[in-house]
């Protein structure tokens, strides 16, 4: 069922809404940068995601082809949600981190199913053999 | 498996560092506000060996940890953050989870 959470990074520099749908997936994937921040996204369109805090605070890192914007607070450094575009998922899109919902039940996240993308592999769309690290 | 020595680093490569442990000693994640939005997996270690020290030490000079210290600083745990021995801690606590 789709709700709007409430989202902020750590130190509360950066705050959003999201209209997600936990039961519909989550993401984890095995690329360079979701491998190293362990990130665990849940994708929604760009009308479902309403930034509540000023951009001035908020850092924006890409990388090689530069199709995603990772954003994280430039005072906790927690990368709270990315936004970007990319035709195989339908286009423009953000991701938030689910980690980053706040008053959210231990157990609703961890009932939320997961699909694993092989990014490292650049196998998006198919499960890597090892994801018990991610 | 014995102690090794792992290097370590942001993904842009501006942090780097070097930490030995032994990975089968045992790893530990936290339910803490800030190890949740970080997804933390850390592994600590003593701040013994000088090796570990000189290397995060050489990284202090780097810009990146300008930021880290900044990030101490705006975090709201002043001063005792900013000795080597202190900010070695937030390195284990924030960057070797990262391995």
């Amino acid at each position: 069922m789709k709700l709007t959470y409430k989202g902020s990074c750590h130190c509360g520099n950066i705050r959003y809404e999201a209209d997600v749908d936990l039961d519909a997936g989550t993401g984890k994937c095995n690329c360079s940068i979701c491998w190293k921040r362990r990130y665990w996204g849940a994708i929604v369109k760009p009308d479902g995601f309403r930034l509540q805090c000023d951009e001035a605070n908020i850092a924006d890192y890409q990388f090689s082809s530069n199709s995603v914007h990772h954003r994280f607070c430039k005072i906790c450094g927690v990368a709270a949600f990315g936004h970007g575009y990319i035709e195989e998922i339908g286009g423009a899109y953000y991701s938030v981190n689910v980690a980053c919902l706040d008053d959210l039940d231990p157990a609703v996240l961890a009932d939320a199913p997961v699909q694993y993308m092989d990014g490292r592999n650049n196998n998006w769309f198919h499960a890597p053999a090892e994801t018990r690290h991610l | 498996m014995a102690k090794r020595t792992y290097k370590g680093s942001c993904h842009c490569g501006k942090v780097r560092y070097e930490a030995t442990f032994d990975l089968d000693a045992g790893t530990t994640k936290c339910n803490c506000a800030f190890c949740i939005n970080v997804a933390a997996w850390m592994m600590s270690i003593r701040p013994s060996s000088p090796r570990c020290r000189w290397n995060i030490w050489m990284a202090a000079t780097t810009d990146g940890m300008k930021d880290l210290s900044r990030f101490a600083i705006s975090d709201g745990r002043t001063e005792q953050l900013l000795s080597v021995d202190n900010i070695l801690s937030m390195w284990q606590m924030h960057c070797i989870s990262f391995i």
